[in-house]
């Protein structure tokens, strides 16, 4: 049974729900994180000895794959709204799986890049600051994005226990826009790196 | 050195100058020298000037400062050891000596340069310089003037009396308050009423702080506006100067008027009987005009700033004349670029001990790389030895107390949970990659490009560099470890120093500094360059003598400095005759 | 948390619920605003000594370098004090442990996350935070926070002693300098948790004041509080993910063999480092970028406060309603772009150096239109002097001095001169340690019946301020000389020169100074505690003041208000308004329609259709509305 609280900003028709701001305040102070980053890799490129080197191709598979994970999330989302829970769960499990693909894809792209001799750390040669601003800025991107994957793997969870409804769908909100803001940053940080090259 | 003297340091100083001159009465002063030499004030004089200008950026007499305090350390340790750990502190304590492991971790695990380049009659007479200053100064042969005046840490029983006096005052003085508070509030709560009328009390308290503040500014300015610098020694200096005058100006204006009526407001508005407020919300005209000049001040001190900053960063001069200065954990040294004009490649990979600056000379690269291996044989050597010392440092361990088996402890911490190890494993990378970047700048072409000689004739000075004046020079820094800031105040001039980073400030100096002697009369004025940006423990203390010369003066001195790296014998080296007689040096403690 | 449609953003206010609280859920584990205000306060306070102590530890060395004092090796161990006299490489340590603790730990947490916390629920209208957990999380990220960076102090290498601006590479390279070390990575893991706690905190102001405010408080009948501390909030937000992101670099420098920062090096006793194609300028770059605002986070605050404090007290609106809001909107915006004038000797492009020059020197203008509103405030104004007052008084007069020496410092070229000298150590003293202080202290006395249902011995607080103010400016106005004279900041003694022999004197001067200073607090301190438990019961209103918060009643209410939350019908500042008998008007009482009142708009339809979407979608023209209008509700 679901009771339904009197809100007291009932005057105010245009307010906004205070988690879903807040949610988008976070996206806020994450972007600002990623361009503080990447504008420091702007500078440190413009100061010249920078190693120039073709991004493996794991990369843009992955993007393509975070990109068809949140069609699936929105698909997800959707059906919630539509009270749909079966379809609820196969877009949320999808997901899941995609998510998991793009973590495996990353990974394989760090490995390709070793074989190019692109360390995150290398001593040895040196001067190969642009690979380590690589495997840094899609590190920490891959950390947030594990996050997103822990607030999914909840929603898969609520789903199974049939909390997820037309009338409920706070949680569920919230994970959508923070999903797709996780595909869009990684879709940035992509064209960054391809174009910032 | 000189100081100021307060009331209670110039007691302190007669006490002492009767001391000494008691001991100079009796030749009290040292008679014979660890060294073996004979005690000679032309040494001690040699070896004060060696002192000042290698061992006073970090030592001190009487008190500690990057490094131990080197009074009487003649009397803790003998003179070969010493000798071996001026020379090369790093490799007398990979030798094991137990003394100089335990010296290195008791202060912190701070490292000494190695003095490579000292010869053992210069380390002499540094050592008899010491042994001289500790005993009071003054020669045996009683024939000099102290040369020194020990300012000793004061007496630590006054120091224990003072502190006493001070926290019994303190907690008087806060007893009475406190009974005075107690006082005015039972007082008033009986009364019902405030006995205070604390409202005028404050206002007319706001009005005096107005005036005796205004009147301690003035006072300020007069007294301690005499102690800020001089004129600028340097032309765009001068025009640097103006700029903060103006802004002085403009600035003191503002001060003045609106601290005026915050004071005059808050007194004259005070809530007294019968006075009231008025309803005045805003004025949207008078906000208009108090943003508009503002704005027009600010605009004629940024179109100031842009011109005197554009002169300063973009100086069509630059690259004329080049000096290097190398800033590194703590100290300055300058290369000249020599005969051809030219400063020579450097990198940081070249840096050894007869190579400093790391400049690229094709020998000194080759000869470096077995010493290199060498000290990855010795670390290997270090690394399977841990165990046994591990062992070693168990067995000792029974008996010590407090700082040393803190200490001792944590020596056995760190073997044991890996530390020791891969600290010594990255030392060996590191001198791996070394190996490798010097071997691949020494193959073919890369060797031609970056060998190309010019740094041969490089000359390399430390302590005081000469400059000639009316000639536009370009000091071009360079940093070996972490960020300093080269800070000349007489020139206005300041640049960080930064590893990996070129930097460079140009300028032009326009008066000697002997013109400026005479025209502050202060017959020991110098131009210096300090360090502004916190690089350690030593970051106080480091400092560079600028001599301004004379186009004659300076061809003189340049002449006369031989270059770091040629093979040719130094050409004789004419130096000043030091007017320390005259001269009242304070060593500072 | 319930999952209600039209969901309710208090976590547990619902009236008519129970809700037992323990000792730990009340005190300790608090989610209501109220009480972790006052924990934010504490802390900050106990921080604030543990800074204040540190830099009389360090004034000692500058006044008596050649004097032991044998109590500090009785204190601080053989190591860190041999013979008496502080070492040098942990005089370091206390400089950068005083700087982190003062500009984080007290002026950033204690003042915002104090009155952030208290007074926007409060004044908007709001029961409580719109995530109350956030809240409580926000508190103990901070008191993580300072455990760490409080127990730094007591490690054996010592704690991290590259500045507070900890500059690679000497930050980076534990073998540059001991604090490096441990010390150092305790430093970024202490500084890690409290931008987690900034931006949690700051959050939850951002979404409280656009998202809850009661009825009838458009954005322009908000108290210049909470412009201030909302301003502030944004700043925090979108400043403090720099610094983190330059910290993760920093870590991965110092832990994992990158070489962002470093590059070029040999280290007497280690060798050639084999970093290479690394910049430690990027470094500065990120940590002012958020080191700038920061300033501003710690300032505007302040203003905030004392705009409210100077209106109250004055019986007086606050001058330039709409100019100050303009002026604080101005302020953030700038303090975004002048980030270099802290690096103009970096040897930065000179292009870029004027860039900076021109936008430091242009955000003097706000800071100069909000100086002359204070003026115009007090003038013919009824003062009351309440120890709040003067300390508001006592920050715009800290505010002029050191704002001006910033114009010195805002201009490249003169900037040559004075940059990290004691001129620099004087203004940024003034406006931080001195001005932001002050409106701490005020907001303190100020608010001290609505934190703790008392109010503060005013006696005690006349002598607080006067004993304050007097040795503050002592201390701090010779610095200006000491600066022009050439000498530099963070130097452990003045003997590196025979002519900073001069400073001498004035060295114990200010170190005298300091130690007065240092000990009146004590009589703060002792004043706020014992009036916890000791002061005189205060009435509801004791300094009648318009704002919502004194309409709440103290007892610690969860929901602050027992019954519905009041409406507002006008803005703050109606203080001796014409025509009324009171010299105040709270926001509550009703305007009966005749009323000129300050705001631009006064309707009260809405101004967009009626959205018949209930669930929580967001329009985004809502929020752009939400955000950027001056609309009435």
């Amino acid at each position: 049974m679901i009771v339904v609280q009197k809100s007291e900003y009932e005057f105010d028709t245009k307010r906004v729900n205070p988690k879903i701001f807040a949610m988008w305040l976070v996206i806020v102070a994450i972007v600002m994180l990623f361009a503080g980053l990447t504008s420091a890799y702007i500078v440190r490129m413009g100061e010249g000895n920078w190693y120039k080197f073709t991004l493996p191709v794991q990369f843009l598979y992955s993007t393509i794959v975070i990109i068809f994970s949140s069609i699936t999330m929105w698909w997800a989302y959707r059906s919630a709204k539509n009270d749909d829970i079966n379809q609820v769960k196969i877009g949320l499990i999808t997901t899941f799986i995609l998510a998991l693909g793009f973590c495996y894809l990353q990974y394989l792209g760090w490995k390709a890049m070793n074989a190019m001799d692109l360390f995150f750390a290398d001593d040895i040669h040196g001067d190969k600051v642009s690979a380590s601003f690589i495997y840094a800025l899609s590190g920490l991107h891959l950390a947030h994005m594990l996050g997103g994957v822990l607030f999914l793997f909840i929603q898969i969870i609520r789903a199974f226990r049939h909390r997820i409804h037309k009338k409920n769908l706070l949680s569920t909100n919230m994970c959508n826009t923070y999903w797709h803001f996780v595909g869009i940053l990684w879709v940035y940080l992509f064209l960054f790196f391809y174009f910032a090259h | 050195m000189h100081r100021p003297l307060s009331g209670k340091l110039k007691k302190l100083l007669f006490i002492t100058s009767a001391f000494l001159l008691f001991n100079l009465v009796n030749a009290a002063a040292i008679k014979e020298s660890i060294s073996g030499k004979a005690i000679d004030d032309a040494t001690i004089t040699a070896g004060k000037t060696l002192f000042e200008g290698k061992c006073q950026s970090c030592h001190a007499l009487n008190n500690k400062l990057v490094g131990p305090a080197l009074k009487d350390v003649h009397k803790r340790r003998s003179y070969e050891w010493l000798t071996k750990w001026i020379k090369n502190n790093e490799a007398f304590r990979k030798s094991g000596d137990k003394d100089a492991i335990d010296l290195f971790e008791k202060n912190n695990k701070l490292v000494m340069t190695n003095f490579t380049d000292l010869k053992d009659d210069e380390i002499a007479s540094i050592v008899m310089y010491i042994e001289d200053a500790s005993a009071g100064g003054g020669s045996a042969s009683g024939a000099a003037a102290p040369t020194v005046i020990e300012t000793s840490p004061l007496d630590q029983n006054v120091v224990s009396k003072v502190n006493w006096v001070l926290i019994l005052l303190f907690v008087l003085v806060a007893i009475i308050l406190f009974m005075i508070v107690k006082i005015i509030d039972q007082v008033s709560l009986i009364r019902g009423k405030d006995i205070i009328k604390w409202n005028s009390v404050n206002a007319i308290i706001c009005l005096v702080f107005m005036v005796v503040g205004f009147i301690a500014c003035g006072w300020e300015f007069y007294a301690h506006g005499k102690l800020t610098l001089p004129e600028a020694g340097t032309e765009h200096g001068r025009k640097l100067d103006q700029m903060f005058n103006i802004t002085l100006f403009f600035t003191g204006i503002v001060f003045v008027i609106t601290e005026f009526l915050l004071f005059w407001f808050a007194y004259k508005y005070r809530a007294r009987k019968g006075h009231t407020a008025y309803y005045y919300s805003h004025n949207n005209k008078i906000e208009a005009i108090w943003t508009l000049i503002p704005a027009i001040v600010l605009t004629i001190l940024v179109i100031g700033g842009l011109k005197t900053w554009n002169g300063i960063t973009n100086n069509p001069e630059r690259d004329k004349f080049n000096v290097e200065i190398f800033g590194y954990q703590f100290g300055w040294t300058a290369r000249y670029p020599g005969g051809d004009g030219k400063l020579g490649k450097t990198n940081w990979n070249l840096i050894s001990n007869d190579n400093l600056l790391g400049v690229a000379i094709k020998d000194k690269a080759e000869q470096l790389i077995p010493l290199l291996e060498q000290d990855i044989k010795d670390l290997e050597i270090l690394k399977k030895g841990l165990p046994q010392k591990l062992e070693e440092l168990k067995t000792t361990l029974g008996g010590l107390v407090d700082e040393e088996r803190k200490m001792h402890l944590s020596k056995i911490a760190e073997i044991e949970d890996g530390t020791a190890v891969t600290d010594i494993e990255k030392t060996i990378t590191n001198r791996k990659i070394q190996i490798s970047r010097i071997k691949v700048s020494l193959e073919n072409e890369n060797a031609n490009v970056f060998y190309d000689n010019t740094g041969l004739d490089d000359i390399i000075v430390n302590n005081e560099i000469h400059i000639p004046v009316n000639k536009t020079v370009t000091f071009k820094f360079r940093g070996r470890d972490v960020i300093h800031s080269a800070y000349i105040p007489m020139f206005r001039s300041q640049i960080n120093v930064v590893p990996g980073l070129n930097t460079e400030v140009v300028f032009k100096a326009i008066e000697t500094t002997k013109d400026k002697k005479a025209k502050l009369q202060k017959p020991d004025f110098e131009y210096w360059l300090l360090c502004a940006k916190i690089c350690g423990a030593g970051h106080f203390n480091m400092k560079l003598k600028i001599v301004v010369d004379t186009e004659a003066d300076y061809n003189k001195w340049i002449a006369s400095q031989a270059g770091a790296f040629t093979k040719q014998p130094e050409a004789p080296v004419e130096k000043e005759i030091q007017k320390d007689s005259t001269q009242k040096s304070v060593v500072i403690n | 948390m319930s999952q209600t449609a039209t969901h309710n953003a208090q976590g547990h206010d619902d009236h008519g619920h129970h809700h037992k609280e323990n000792f730990i859920t009340k005190y300790v584990f608090s989610q209501d605003h109220k009480m972790i205000s006052k924990q934010f306060l504490i802390t900050g306070i106990i921080m604030g000594c543990f800074g204040m102590l540190m830099s009389i530890l360090f004034r000692l060395q500058l006044a008596w370098p050649d004097s032991s004092f044998p109590i500090l090796e009785t204190l601080l161990g053989s190591k860190w004090a041999p013979g008496g006299k502080l070492d040098s490489s942990f005089y370091m340590g206390l400089v950068t442990i005083h700087g982190t603790i003062m500009v984080f730990f007290v002026l950033t947490a204690g003042l915002s996350g104090t009155f952030s916390n208290l007074l926007i629920p409060l004044q908007v209208g709001a029961r409580d935070m719109a995530s109350p957990f956030m809240n409580m999380l926000s508190y103990w990220f901070f008191f993580a926070s300072s455990v760490v960076l409080t127990a730094s102090v007591f490690i054996e290498s010592g704690p991290a002693a590259g500045g507070w601006t900890v500059y690679p590479p000497l930050s980076a390279l534990p073998k540059a300098m001991p604090g490096s070390g441990l010390g150092m990575t305790m430093w970024l893991i202490a500084m890690i948790l409290f931008i987690g706690s900034a931006l949690l905190g700051g959050i939850n102001y951002i979404t409280t004041v656009l998202n809850m405010r009661t009825k009838g408080m458009s954005m322009n009948r908000m108290p210049l509080t909470i412009w201030a501390f909302f301003f502030t909030a944004i700043l925090g937000l979108l400043s403090f993910p720099v610094l983190l992101g330059g910290s993760l670099l920093l870590v991965f420098d110092r832990s994992f063999g990158t070489s962002f920062y470093l590059s070029d090096i040999f280290l007497n006793g280690e060798g050639a480092l084999a970093n290479s194609g690394g910049s430690p300028i990027l470094f500065q770059h990120l940590f002012w970028f958020l080191g700038h605002p920061e300033v501003y986070i710690i300032i505007l605050p302040a203003l905030g406060i004392t705009s409210e404090i100077i209106a109250v007290n004055a019986r007086k609106p606050i001058f330039g309603y709409t100019a100050m809001v303009i002026s604080i909107i101005g302020i953030a915006f700038l303090s975004f772009i002048v980030w270099g004038h802290h690096m103009f000797i970096t040897g930065m492009n000179p292009l870029l150096g004027l860039v900076f020059m021109v936008f430091t020197l242009i955000i003097a203008v706000p800071s100069a239109v909000k100086t002359f509103n204070y003026l115009a405030t007090l003038w013919r104004g009824n003062i009351q002097f309440t120890p709040a007052m003067l300390f508001a008084i006592g920050l715009v007069s800290f505010f002029i001095s050191g704002g001006l020496t910033g114009i010195f410092l805002g201009n490249a070229a003169i900037d040559i001169q004075l940059h990290d000298t004691y001129f620099v150590v004087a203004h940024f003293h003034l406006v931080m340690g001195c001005a932001a202080i002050f409106g701490m202290m005020a907001g303190i006395y100020h608010w001290y019946p609505r934190l703790y249902g008392r109010t503060m011995n005013k006696t005690l607080g006349y002598m607080h301020f006067w004993l304050t103010f007097v040795s503050a400016y002592m201390v701090f106005f010779p610095m200006h000389f000491i600066g022009l004279a050439g000498v530099p900041r963070r130097y452990y003694q003045f003997s590196v020169l025979p002519e900073f022999g001069v400073w001498d004197d004035v060295n114990i001067l200010i170190t005298m100074a300091a130690i007065l200073g240092a000990t009146a607090q004590l009589l703060f301190l002792y004043n706020f505690f014992s009036s916890i438990f000791f002061g005189k019961k205060s009435d509801q209103n004791p300094w009648k003041s318009n704002t919502l918060e004194w309409t709440a009643p103290v007892e610690r209410l969860h929901g602050n208000w027992p019954g519905a939350i009041p409406t507002v019908h006008r803005w703050p500042y109606d203080y001796s308004k014409p025509g009324y008998e009171d010299d105040f008007i709270p926001q509550t009482v009703p305007d009966d329609g005749n009323e000129e009142e300050i705001a631009h708009q006064h309707t009260t339809a809405p101004i967009m259709p009626e959205s018949t979407d209930k669930s929580e979608v967001v329009h985004f023209s809502a929020l752009l509305s939400r955000w950027f209008g001056f609309r009435n509700s």
